[in-house]
């Protein structure tokens, strides 16, 4: 059957200078594609992990979550008895920041402001 | 338990080069992309020679040149998908050197599927035992048999009805 040329499994031959081409790419120094190859899936691997993480981060440091350390920080000045820090005062009506004046207060706990 | 040493390695290459070859040309009808897949599955195997014993060498560069290969043809088909080229279902040899094998039989080889196809032809082409095909695939002896006969079957009813058709044009 393998001589036959209508036969599916007749042998050929492969085409010539096989074992020089081998013997060549055999001496040649290895290629680098794989290293860099490699290379590159870890260096696209952790820009994706960077992304999840930026994502993950960003959910958590959110502006909610800014809110919550301002309140955190607030319940710590209370919780060690400390009196709250005065922060400047910054009032806006229309988009347009207003000026303000404070006015004396009998109760150190509370301020009061006067828009002007 | 020897390991494959580089002084043998050239020579594994011209034993098995042919065998390879064939096996790989089946796969893809085209002779120097068929060359190529045999060089780059020995090159890979040359690259692992640390890691690769004497005894498995034989089944591990069949087993890379077929795999290389269905990778090939697979690319292949998909890029013929992807770019709606006109060219024929069939895969032909296009090197511009005879194409040796009739399109009918390609026709017929190529509908088998994939898992009969290579024990068939690692069988008929590579001259393998039914346990060195075992090796190859990862099938049990026996699956190689029944795999192989069905595969003659499948072939030989597909070349059939061209034969008995030819010999009616005869008589």
């Amino acid at each position: 059957m393998q001589n036959d040329p209508e036969s599916p499994f007749e042998l050929l031959d492969p085409p010539p200078g096989g074992v020089e081409r081998i013997r060549s790419r055999m001496a040649a120094p290895e290629p680098v594609r794989g290293r860099l190859a490699v290379a590159g899936a870890g260096v696209a691997a952790l820009a994706v992990l960077g992304a999840l993480l930026a994502v993950v981060f960003n959910q958590r440091v959110g502006p909610d979550a800014g809110d919550n350390a301002i309140v955190a920080s607030h319940e710590l000045d209370r919780l060690l008895g400390r009196g709250a820090q005065p922060v400047p005062l910054t009032v806006e009506r229309d988009g347009q920041p207003v000026q303000t004046e404070e006015l004396p207060s009998a109760d150190p706990r509370v301020r009061i402001y006067q828009v002007l | 338990m020897t390991r494959v040493d580089e002084a043998s390695w050239v020579e594994l290459y011209r034993v098995l080069e042919k065998p390879l070859y064939n096996v790989v040309y089946r796969w893809l009808w085209d002779r120097m992309e068929s060359q190529d897949v045999v060089q780059e599955a020995f090159l890979r195997c040359w690259r692992a020679r640390d890691r690769i014993r004497a005894e498995g060498f034989k089944a591990f560069v069949f087993r890379t040149a077929l795999n290389l290969a269905a990778n090939r043809r697979r690319r292949k088909k998909l890029w013929r998908l992807v770019s709606f080229d006109s060219l024929p279902e069939e895969p032909q040899d296009v090197s511009g050197t005879s194409s040796v094998v009739s399109p009918r039989i390609q026709r017929a080889i190529d509908e088998l599927p994939d898992r009969l196809k290579r024990v068939l032809l690692l069988c008929e082409l590579a001259g393998m035992s039914y346990g060195e095909v075992a090796a190859v695939t990862g099938v049990k002896e026996g699956t190689v048999g029944s795999r192989r006969n069905r595969a003659l079957a499948l072939l030989r009813e597909r070349l059939q009805p061209q034969e008995v058709m030819a010999d009616a044009e005869r008589s």
